[in-house]
């Protein structure tokens, strides 16, 4: 195992020190060390120190990734359930963006599958809010999606069995 | 589809989508315009299989109402209703159905419909028809016809083609005939015949990579070897009766009691008793993730009842764990009776 050290350099100019194996987790870093070998630190414009540190809590959490040992895979579980507990939305959005910009799997479907879960059983109206949606439907659109569903047999949603307690 | 969700980029938003359980996607296309299109788009099932988001669901269709298909969702155990199969053909039975690439195939098959009055049969024993169901789309096609036409045919899915073989034709004999069909091409070719013929009906399974023909009364097996160039004739002597596969595994009941069946051994091994499917018949078997799915039938008159009883309860057998267990989720709120078929889908 490599005791390398990487510095990363965010946006505002604060340095991040982590293990070369953790940052090798986020394929752009990878290959700007590779590429470059950056003595000042990989600068990462895109990334401000806020977020950076969020996200190398990740990398270093997640370096030696359990293989086959169950209980460790729950615990590391629990963690990131606990890792995005407090996390605001916007806080949320911005680690989304910098899991996509610095290439770290794990982080973005960690990350998606929240944005995913905030949706569970919230109506469409809670929704729109939630992302701040307009709503851009003609009321022409509407009658006929309630048409439709009155109809029932259009949809393969659970609009027709469990009809329409929903949203409106 | 743009601007999915401020402050995130499409493919990313559309990432985020894709993790959103199927049963939500109805209620979530009315969000907005985008989100409509977004969730119509095959994009989002193609997201949906990178991420590692598709989800299996349960179609069944059963002698009533006719040409109606149910879809089960275990995740919020929600039946789900398509619109009807516009075939021609009433009371279509006897067709092989598969689901490939997100989409649900109806292959071949006849007619169940007898006139009220005469009693006569309909009179189409066997089609070639191919309808494909697509769920983002809700709406069925036609595809590309089969070379000839089948009724109570085996048919499976082999890396990303279906295969059909055997059946019977029109004229009511059976064939040995063999076709396999290109998905992405709308396109059949035939392929070896099968050895043997037998006047009964056909099945097929997919075990350990490989397409097994099973004749109803044969104890052989016919194999189609992966060079697709012949098929082997094997004695397994694998017990008669309904099957189905679960995780790999074949599974068999016979006699009331559910055995798991080794491939190639004449080894079996007892899992669970079902004694309640001896007074049933014509329910629909078929292992969906960890577990055994019984799905309808009918009771048929006993001694002390004259009268079928069309059922559509689903009885589920966990097989995977330690100690098998038998429960009962939501009964089919349409579809009851003989179930004329049944498949996975994965969207």
């Amino acid at each position: 195992m490599s005791t390398k050290k990487i510095t990363l350099l965010s946006s505002d100019n604060e340095l991040f020190t982590v293990d070369e194996e953790a940052a090798n987790q986020s394929l752009t870093i990878k290959h700007l060390i590779e590429d470059t070998e950056p003595e000042n630190g990989v600068p990462l414009p895109q990334v401000h120190s806020k977020i950076l540190a969020k996200v190398t809590e990740y990398l270093i959490k997640h370096a030696n990734e359990p293989d086959n040992d169950a209980a460790a895979k729950e615990e590391l579980k629990n963690w990131d359930d606990k890792f995005l507990e407090k996390v605001n939305h916007e806080t949320l959005f911005d680690l989304i963006l910098a899991a996509n910009y610095l290439d770290i799997k794990g982080l973005l479907d960690l990350t998606c599958q929240t944005v995913a879960d905030l949706m569970n059983g919230m109506s469409v109206v809670e929704v729109r809010k939630l992302f701040n949606i307009v709503n851009d439907f003609t009321p022409e659109d509407e009658a006929e999606v309630r048409k439709r569903r009155k109809r029932g047999t259009k949809t393969i949603g659970p609009s027709n069995d469990q009809a329409n307690q929903s949203n409106h | 589809m743009s601007g999915l969700i401020e402050g995130l980029p499409d493919a990313v938003a559309l990432r985020c989508l894709a993790r959103v359980p199927f049963c939500y996607h109805s209620d979530l296309k009315l969000v907005c315009r985008s989100w409509r299109a977004a969730f119509c788009s095959l994009d989002l099932f193609k997201a949906r299989r990178e991420v590692g988001a598709l989800e299996d669901l349960l179609c069944v269709s059963a002698f009533e109402p006719e040409n109606m298909w149910q879809v089960y969702n275990p995740a919020n155990d929600l039946w789900m209703t398509l619109p009807v199969l516009p075939s021609d053909i009433r009371h279509l039975a006897h067709f092989g159905v598969v689901s490939i690439l997100g989409k649900l195939f109806v292959l071949g098959g006849g007619s169940d419909a007898v006139d009220p009055l005469t009693g006569d049969n309909d009179g189409i024993f066997s089609t070639d028809e191919v309808w494909s169901y697509d769920p983002i789309l809700r709406q069925w096609d036609r595809r590309a016809s089969m070379l000839v036409p089948r009724a109570m045919f085996a048919c499976c899915v082999l890396d990303g083609k279906i295969i059909v073989a055997g059946g019977f034709t029109n004229c009511r004999k059976s064939i040995s005939k063999a076709e396999m069909y290109d998905p992405d091409k709308d396109v059949w070719i035939a392929i070896p015949d099968l050895h043997l013929t037998h006047n009964s009906a056909c099945s097929g399974l997919v075990i350990g990579g490989k397409v097994h023909v099973l004749h109803k009364g044969l104890s052989t097996v016919q194999v189609l070897e992966t060079t697709m160039t012949r098929w082997a004739v094997e004695d397994y002597g694998w017990l008669q009766g309904p099957m189905a596969v679960v995780h790999g595994e074949l599974y068999v009941l016979s006699h009331g009691l559910i055995f798991k069946q080794n491939k190639e051994q004449r080894k079996k091994k007892l899992v669970a008793s079902a004694s309640e499917f001896q007074s049933r018949i014509g329910f629909g078997m078929i292992g969906l993730g960890e577990e055994l799915y019984m799905i309808g039938g009918v009771i048929g008159p006993g001694r002390w009842n004259m009268d079928i009883k069309p059922l559509s309860d689903v009885d589920i057998l966990t097989v995977g764990g330690e100690r098998p267990i038998w429960r009962q989720v939501k009964s089919m709120t349409l579809c009851h009776g003989t179930v004329l078929g049944c498949t996975v889908l994965r969207i």
